[in-house]
Protein backbone atom coordinates (compact mmCIF):
# COMPACT_ATOMS: atom_id res chain seq x y z
CA UNK A 1 0.00 0.00 0.00
CA UNK A 2 2.43 2.75 1.52
CA UNK A 3 4.33 1.83 -2.25
CA UNK A 4 1.60 2.77 -4.41
CA UNK A 5 1.22 5.91 -2.45
CA UNK A 6 4.63 6.77 -2.68
CA UNK A 7 4.99 5.96 -6.20
CA UNK A 8 1.60 8.00 -6.78
CA UNK A 9 2.84 11.04 -5.07
CA UNK A 10 6.15 10.96 -6.87
CA UNK A 11 4.37 11.08 -10.25
CA UNK A 12 2.11 13.53 -9.65
CA UNK A 13 4.48 15.94 -8.50
CA UNK A 14 7.03 15.01 -11.47
CA UNK A 15 3.81 15.67 -14.14
CA UNK A 16 2.69 18.75 -11.89
CA UNK A 17 6.27 20.28 -12.45
CA UNK A 18 6.86 19.37 -16.01
CA UNK A 19 3.11 20.60 -17.13
CA UNK A 20 4.34 24.33 -15.67
CA UNK A 21 7.74 23.82 -17.40
CA UNK A 22 6.42 23.12 -20.46
CA UNK A 23 3.65 25.58 -20.81
CA UNK A 24 6.58 28.63 -20.31
CA UNK A 25 9.23 27.46 -22.45
CA UNK A 26 6.62 26.11 -25.55
CA UNK A 27 6.23 29.72 -26.68
CA UNK A 28 9.69 30.42 -27.26
CA UNK A 29 10.81 26.95 -28.37
CA UNK A 30 7.64 27.56 -30.87
CA UNK A 31 9.86 31.18 -32.31
CA UNK A 32 13.08 29.02 -32.52
CA UNK A 33 11.73 26.95 -35.13
CA UNK A 34 10.07 29.77 -36.53
CA UNK A 35 13.15 32.17 -36.78
CA UNK A 36 15.64 28.98 -38.80
CA UNK A 37 12.73 28.63 -41.58
CA UNK A 38 12.47 32.90 -41.92
CA UNK A 39 16.07 32.89 -42.25
CA UNK A 40 16.18 30.22 -44.78
CA UNK A 41 13.13 31.59 -46.65
CA UNK A 42 14.83 35.10 -47.19
CA UNK A 43 18.15 33.90 -48.07
CA UNK A 44 16.74 31.75 -51.08
CA UNK A 45 13.83 33.80 -51.90
CA UNK A 46 14.99 37.51 -51.00
CA UNK A 47 12.04 39.44 -52.93
CA UNK A 48 8.25 38.00 -51.56
CA UNK A 49 4.86 38.38 -51.28
CA UNK A 50 4.47 35.67 -48.92
CA UNK A 51 4.15 32.46 -48.25
CA UNK A 52 1.55 29.12 -48.03
CA UNK A 53 2.77 26.16 -46.03
CA UNK A 54 1.41 23.10 -47.80
CA UNK A 55 3.10 19.93 -46.00
CA UNK A 56 3.62 21.28 -42.43
CA UNK A 57 7.34 22.12 -41.35
CA UNK A 58 8.39 21.02 -44.94
CA UNK A 59 6.88 22.41 -48.12
CA UNK A 60 5.99 26.14 -48.66
CA UNK A 61 4.45 27.61 -51.78
CA UNK A 62 6.25 30.85 -52.66
CA UNK A 63 4.11 33.81 -54.14
CA UNK A 64 5.11 36.50 -55.71
CA UNK A 65 4.76 39.90 -55.10
CA UNK A 66 1.42 40.76 -55.61
CA UNK A 67 0.58 36.93 -54.17
CA UNK A 68 -1.39 36.44 -57.82
CA UNK A 69 1.09 33.46 -58.76
CA UNK A 70 3.21 30.84 -57.22
CA UNK A 71 6.99 31.53 -57.95
CA UNK A 72 8.81 28.54 -56.36
CA UNK A 73 9.01 26.71 -53.37
CA UNK A 74 10.87 26.04 -50.70
CA UNK A 75 11.16 22.91 -48.80
CA UNK A 76 12.97 21.38 -46.34
CA UNK A 77 15.16 17.62 -46.77
CA UNK A 78 16.97 15.79 -45.31
CA UNK A 79 19.84 13.00 -46.16
CA UNK A 80 22.15 10.76 -43.99
CA UNK A 81 25.58 12.21 -44.94
CA UNK A 82 28.39 10.65 -43.03
CA UNK A 83 28.04 12.00 -39.34
CA UNK A 84 24.54 12.27 -39.16
CA UNK A 85 21.16 13.29 -41.06
CA UNK A 86 22.37 16.76 -43.43
CA UNK A 87 19.19 18.63 -43.14
CA UNK A 88 19.27 21.66 -45.79
CA UNK A 89 16.23 23.76 -47.03
CA UNK A 90 16.03 23.88 -51.01
CA UNK A 91 14.18 25.91 -53.17
CA UNK A 92 12.78 25.77 -56.63
CA UNK A 93 11.10 27.70 -58.81
CA UNK A 94 8.87 26.98 -61.41
CA UNK A 95 10.89 25.25 -64.02
CA UNK A 96 11.84 23.15 -61.60
CA UNK A 97 15.74 24.72 -61.08
CA UNK A 98 17.32 24.96 -58.13
CA UNK A 99 17.74 28.71 -57.18
CA UNK A 100 18.79 28.03 -53.64
CA UNK A 101 20.19 25.76 -50.51
CA UNK A 102 20.53 26.43 -47.48
CA UNK A 103 22.35 23.63 -45.61
CA UNK A 104 22.36 23.79 -41.43
CA UNK A 105 24.92 24.58 -39.84
CA UNK A 106 27.16 22.68 -37.09
CA UNK A 107 25.17 24.68 -34.47
CA UNK A 108 21.89 23.76 -36.41
CA UNK A 109 22.61 19.86 -36.00
CA UNK A 110 24.86 19.01 -39.36
CA UNK A 111 27.47 16.63 -38.24
CA UNK A 112 29.84 16.36 -40.67
CA UNK A 113 33.95 16.25 -39.88
CA UNK A 114 35.30 19.65 -39.81
CA UNK A 115 38.00 19.98 -43.24
CA UNK A 116 36.03 17.10 -45.02
CA UNK A 117 32.30 17.03 -45.11
CA UNK A 118 31.50 20.66 -43.99
CA UNK A 119 33.12 21.74 -46.65
CA UNK A 120 29.42 20.79 -48.24
CA UNK A 121 28.58 24.45 -46.83
CA UNK A 122 31.07 26.18 -48.74
CA UNK A 123 29.98 28.53 -51.77
CA UNK A 124 31.89 26.80 -53.82
CA UNK A 125 30.07 23.22 -53.48
CA UNK A 126 27.16 24.68 -53.45
CA UNK A 127 26.65 27.61 -56.19
CA UNK A 128 27.23 23.77 -58.38
CA UNK A 129 23.18 23.13 -57.65
CA UNK A 130 21.88 26.71 -58.62
CA UNK A 131 19.73 26.26 -62.19
CA UNK A 132 20.68 22.80 -62.02
CA UNK A 133 17.45 20.35 -63.12
CA UNK A 134 16.53 17.06 -61.05
CA UNK A 135 18.47 14.90 -63.73
CA UNK A 136 21.53 16.83 -63.34
CA UNK A 137 22.23 16.96 -59.83
CA UNK A 138 24.39 13.54 -59.24
CA UNK A 139 27.73 13.27 -58.71
CA UNK A 140 29.88 13.22 -62.15
CA UNK A 141 30.87 9.74 -61.31
CA UNK A 142 27.41 8.72 -61.65
CA UNK A 143 26.70 10.58 -64.76
CA UNK A 144 25.66 13.78 -63.27
CA UNK A 145 26.89 17.12 -63.48
CA UNK A 146 28.22 17.89 -59.60
CA UNK A 147 31.87 18.06 -58.64
CA UNK A 148 32.02 16.29 -55.36
CA UNK A 149 34.22 17.32 -52.83
CA UNK A 150 37.19 15.15 -52.36
CA UNK A 151 37.88 12.66 -49.70
CA UNK A 152 34.05 13.67 -48.86
CA UNK A 153 31.96 11.59 -51.53
CA UNK A 154 29.28 10.13 -48.46
CA UNK A 155 28.50 14.13 -47.49
CA UNK A 156 28.27 15.49 -51.10
CA UNK A 157 26.09 12.42 -52.42
CA UNK A 158 23.94 12.77 -49.47
CA UNK A 159 23.41 16.31 -50.60
CA UNK A 160 22.48 15.16 -53.79
CA UNK A 161 20.22 12.81 -53.14
CA UNK A 162 18.44 14.94 -50.36
CA UNK A 163 17.40 17.65 -53.14
CA UNK A 164 16.26 15.07 -55.96
CA UNK A 165 14.36 12.93 -53.76
CA UNK A 166 13.05 16.81 -52.53
CA UNK A 167 11.79 17.88 -55.95
CA UNK A 168 10.13 14.28 -56.84
CA UNK A 169 8.03 14.97 -53.73
CA UNK A 170 7.30 18.10 -53.77
CA UNK A 171 7.08 19.38 -57.48
CA UNK A 172 3.17 18.76 -57.78
CA UNK A 173 3.01 21.94 -55.12
CA UNK A 174 4.65 24.01 -57.67
CA UNK A 175 1.38 23.46 -59.83
CA UNK A 176 -1.34 23.30 -57.43
CA UNK A 177 -3.02 25.63 -55.43
CA UNK B 1 34.80 18.20 7.72
CA UNK B 2 31.67 17.75 5.66
CA UNK B 3 32.76 19.69 3.25
CA UNK B 4 35.26 16.68 2.16
CA UNK B 5 32.26 15.67 0.42
CA UNK B 6 32.12 18.39 -2.22
CA UNK B 7 36.24 17.85 -2.33
CA UNK B 8 36.56 14.37 -2.81
CA UNK B 9 34.50 14.41 -6.36
CA UNK B 10 36.65 16.93 -7.88
CA UNK B 11 39.84 14.43 -7.46
CA UNK B 12 40.06 11.55 -4.59
CA UNK B 13 36.55 10.30 -6.49
CA UNK B 14 36.04 12.38 -9.58
CA UNK B 15 33.52 10.16 -11.33
CA UNK B 16 35.17 10.06 -14.66
CA UNK B 17 38.45 9.53 -13.63
CA UNK B 18 38.93 7.45 -10.25
CA UNK B 19 35.06 6.19 -10.19
CA UNK B 20 35.56 5.35 -14.18
CA UNK B 21 31.67 5.67 -14.57
CA UNK B 22 29.89 8.06 -17.18
CA UNK B 23 32.50 7.85 -20.04
CA UNK B 24 29.64 7.36 -23.10
CA UNK B 25 28.89 11.15 -22.52
CA UNK B 26 32.47 12.17 -21.74
CA UNK B 27 33.64 10.58 -24.50
CA UNK B 28 30.98 11.35 -26.86
CA UNK B 29 29.89 15.00 -26.03
CA UNK B 30 33.90 16.07 -25.20
CA UNK B 31 34.94 17.02 -29.19
CA UNK B 32 34.68 20.67 -28.40
CA UNK B 33 35.37 22.92 -25.71
CA UNK B 34 31.40 24.58 -25.82
CA UNK B 35 30.24 21.14 -26.34
CA UNK B 36 31.17 19.66 -23.48
CA UNK B 37 30.85 22.43 -20.88
CA UNK B 38 27.61 22.25 -22.05
CA UNK B 39 27.08 18.94 -21.68
CA UNK B 40 28.92 19.28 -17.90
CA UNK B 41 26.32 22.14 -16.97
CA UNK B 42 23.24 19.90 -18.20
CA UNK B 43 24.50 16.95 -16.34
CA UNK B 44 25.69 18.93 -12.94
CA UNK B 45 21.89 20.44 -13.06
CA UNK B 46 20.35 16.83 -13.21
CA UNK B 47 22.78 15.55 -10.74
CA UNK B 48 22.57 18.30 -7.94
CA UNK B 49 18.75 18.33 -7.63
CA UNK B 50 18.30 14.80 -8.39
CA UNK B 51 20.44 14.32 -4.89
CA UNK B 52 18.97 17.00 -3.30
CA UNK B 53 15.25 15.53 -3.95
CA UNK B 54 16.64 11.64 -3.44
CA UNK B 55 18.02 12.45 -0.24
CA UNK B 56 14.67 14.39 0.80
CA UNK B 57 12.78 11.81 0.33
CA UNK B 58 14.45 8.80 1.28
CA UNK B 59 12.39 8.20 4.58
CA UNK B 60 9.27 7.77 2.86
CA UNK B 61 10.36 5.77 0.05
CA UNK B 62 10.37 1.80 0.73
CA UNK B 63 13.61 -0.18 -0.32
CA UNK B 64 12.00 -2.46 -2.99
CA UNK B 65 10.57 0.52 -4.95
CA UNK B 66 13.72 3.24 -4.68
CA UNK B 67 15.02 2.42 -8.40
CA UNK B 68 11.68 3.38 -10.17
CA UNK B 69 11.53 6.48 -7.76
CA UNK B 70 15.00 7.54 -8.68
CA UNK B 71 14.47 7.46 -12.56
CA UNK B 72 11.40 9.29 -12.19
CA UNK B 73 12.81 11.91 -10.52
CA UNK B 74 16.02 11.81 -12.69
CA UNK B 75 14.34 12.02 -15.59
CA UNK B 76 11.93 15.08 -14.42
CA UNK B 77 14.81 16.88 -14.05
CA UNK B 78 16.76 15.61 -17.41
CA UNK B 79 13.42 16.95 -19.34
CA UNK B 80 13.07 19.72 -17.77
CA UNK B 81 16.79 20.60 -18.81
CA UNK B 82 15.55 19.28 -22.15
CA UNK B 83 13.18 22.05 -22.32
CA UNK B 84 15.12 24.96 -21.03
CA UNK B 85 17.78 24.55 -23.80
CA UNK B 86 15.61 24.45 -26.27
CA UNK B 87 13.94 27.65 -24.89
CA UNK B 88 16.85 29.84 -24.49
CA UNK B 89 19.97 27.86 -25.54
CA UNK B 90 18.73 25.89 -28.89
CA UNK B 91 21.83 26.40 -30.97
CA UNK B 92 23.81 24.01 -28.09
CA UNK B 93 20.43 21.84 -27.87
CA UNK B 94 20.57 21.36 -31.58
CA UNK B 95 24.35 20.42 -30.94
CA UNK B 96 23.89 17.92 -27.69
CA UNK B 97 20.86 16.65 -29.57
CA UNK B 98 20.41 13.11 -28.69
CA UNK B 99 22.70 13.40 -25.44
CA UNK B 100 20.66 15.40 -23.12
CA UNK B 101 17.79 11.97 -23.22
CA UNK B 102 20.65 10.07 -22.22
CA UNK B 103 21.26 11.93 -19.11
CA UNK B 104 18.97 10.23 -17.88
CA UNK B 105 21.09 7.04 -17.81
CA UNK B 106 24.18 8.26 -17.70
CA UNK B 107 25.79 6.15 -14.58
CA UNK B 108 26.95 9.10 -12.61
CA UNK B 109 23.56 10.73 -11.72
CA UNK B 110 21.79 6.92 -10.69
CA UNK B 111 25.20 6.01 -9.12
CA UNK B 112 24.96 9.04 -6.31
CA UNK B 113 21.34 8.65 -5.77
CA UNK B 114 22.29 5.20 -5.00
CA UNK B 115 25.49 5.22 -3.61
CA UNK B 116 24.84 8.04 -1.20
CA UNK B 117 21.66 10.68 -1.65
CA UNK B 118 19.63 7.24 -0.46
CA UNK B 119 21.36 7.70 2.67
CA UNK B 120 22.92 10.89 3.85
CA UNK B 121 21.52 14.25 4.84
CA UNK B 122 19.82 16.73 2.13
CA UNK B 123 22.78 18.73 2.51
CA UNK B 124 25.87 16.56 2.77
CA UNK B 125 23.98 15.42 -1.05
CA UNK B 126 23.72 18.62 -2.07
CA UNK B 127 27.59 18.87 -1.39
CA UNK B 128 28.20 15.17 -2.83
CA UNK B 129 26.36 16.25 -5.92
CA UNK B 130 28.23 19.52 -6.37
CA UNK B 131 31.29 17.57 -5.69
CA UNK B 132 30.81 15.60 -8.75
CA UNK B 133 29.40 17.44 -11.31
CA UNK B 134 32.94 20.24 -10.37
CA UNK B 135 34.95 16.63 -11.12
CA UNK B 136 32.40 15.58 -14.19
CA UNK B 137 32.50 18.87 -15.59
CA UNK B 138 36.15 19.89 -15.03
CA UNK B 139 37.31 16.49 -16.97
CA UNK B 140 35.13 16.74 -19.72
CA UNK B 141 36.20 20.78 -20.25
CA UNK B 142 39.74 19.89 -20.41
CA UNK B 143 38.81 17.00 -22.60
CA UNK B 144 36.73 19.57 -24.98
CA UNK B 145 39.45 21.79 -24.96
CA UNK B 146 42.34 19.91 -25.88
CA UNK B 147 40.03 17.79 -28.73
CA UNK B 148 39.22 21.02 -30.30
CA UNK B 149 42.41 22.66 -30.31
CA UNK B 150 44.13 19.71 -31.84
CA UNK B 151 42.03 18.94 -34.43
CA UNK B 152 40.58 22.13 -35.00
CA UNK B 153 42.76 24.78 -33.96
CA UNK B 154 40.23 26.77 -32.41
CA UNK B 155 39.12 27.27 -28.99
CA UNK B 156 35.41 28.50 -28.45
CA UNK B 157 35.22 28.42 -31.75
CA UNK B 158 37.93 31.23 -32.13
CA UNK B 159 41.10 30.60 -34.33
CA UNK B 160 43.94 30.36 -31.90
CA UNK B 161 46.34 28.05 -33.86
CA UNK B 162 48.47 29.01 -37.18
CA UNK B 163 47.00 28.43 -40.36
CA UNK B 164 49.83 25.82 -41.04
CA UNK B 165 48.62 23.71 -38.14
CA UNK B 166 44.73 24.35 -39.08
CA UNK B 167 45.24 22.69 -42.86
CA UNK B 168 47.89 19.64 -41.24
CA UNK B 169 45.57 18.98 -38.16
CA UNK B 170 45.52 15.93 -36.05
CA UNK B 171 42.08 15.31 -37.46
CA UNK B 172 41.39 11.81 -35.67
CA UNK B 173 41.21 13.88 -32.33
CA UNK B 174 37.76 14.58 -33.23
CA UNK B 175 37.00 10.95 -33.34
CA UNK B 176 36.15 8.36 -31.36
CA UNK B 177 39.87 6.99 -31.19
CA UNK B 178 41.27 10.32 -30.03
CA UNK B 179 38.49 10.38 -27.24
CA UNK B 180 39.86 7.10 -26.51
CA UNK B 181 43.27 7.91 -26.59
CA UNK B 182 43.19 10.96 -24.38
CA UNK B 183 40.85 9.59 -21.44
CA UNK B 184 43.69 7.17 -21.05
CA UNK B 185 46.49 9.69 -21.15
CA UNK B 186 44.38 11.69 -18.32
CA UNK B 187 43.63 8.59 -16.43
CA UNK B 188 47.43 7.72 -16.57
CA UNK B 189 48.21 11.40 -15.31
CA UNK B 190 45.86 11.58 -12.65
CA UNK B 191 47.45 7.64 -11.23
CA UNK B 192 50.83 9.01 -11.17
CA UNK B 193 50.06 12.15 -9.24
CA UNK B 194 47.33 11.23 -6.41
CA UNK B 195 47.10 7.12 -6.74
CA UNK B 196 51.43 6.75 -6.39
CA UNK B 197 50.78 3.92 -9.12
Amino acid sequence: MRQILVLTFVCVVSALLLSYVYLFTIPKIKEHKEKFFTSALSEIFPNIGGYKEVVKDSCYQILSEDKTRIIGLVFRTGEKGYGGIIEMFVGIDTLEKVCGLKIASPAEGLKETPGLGLKIREDKFKSQFLGKIKEQIKLKKEGGEIEAITAATISSKAVCDGIRKGIEKYKKYLREK
Amino acid sequence: MRFKYFWNGIILENPVLILMIGLCPTLATSISARDALGMGIAASFVLIFSNIFVSAIRKIVPDNIRIPVFIIIISTFVTIVDYILQAYEPDMYKVLGVFVPLIVVNCIILGRAEAFAYRYGIFDSFLDGLGKSVGFTLVIFIMGTIREILAQGTFFGAKIMPDIYINNSLLFMIFPPGGFLLIGILKAIINKLFLNK
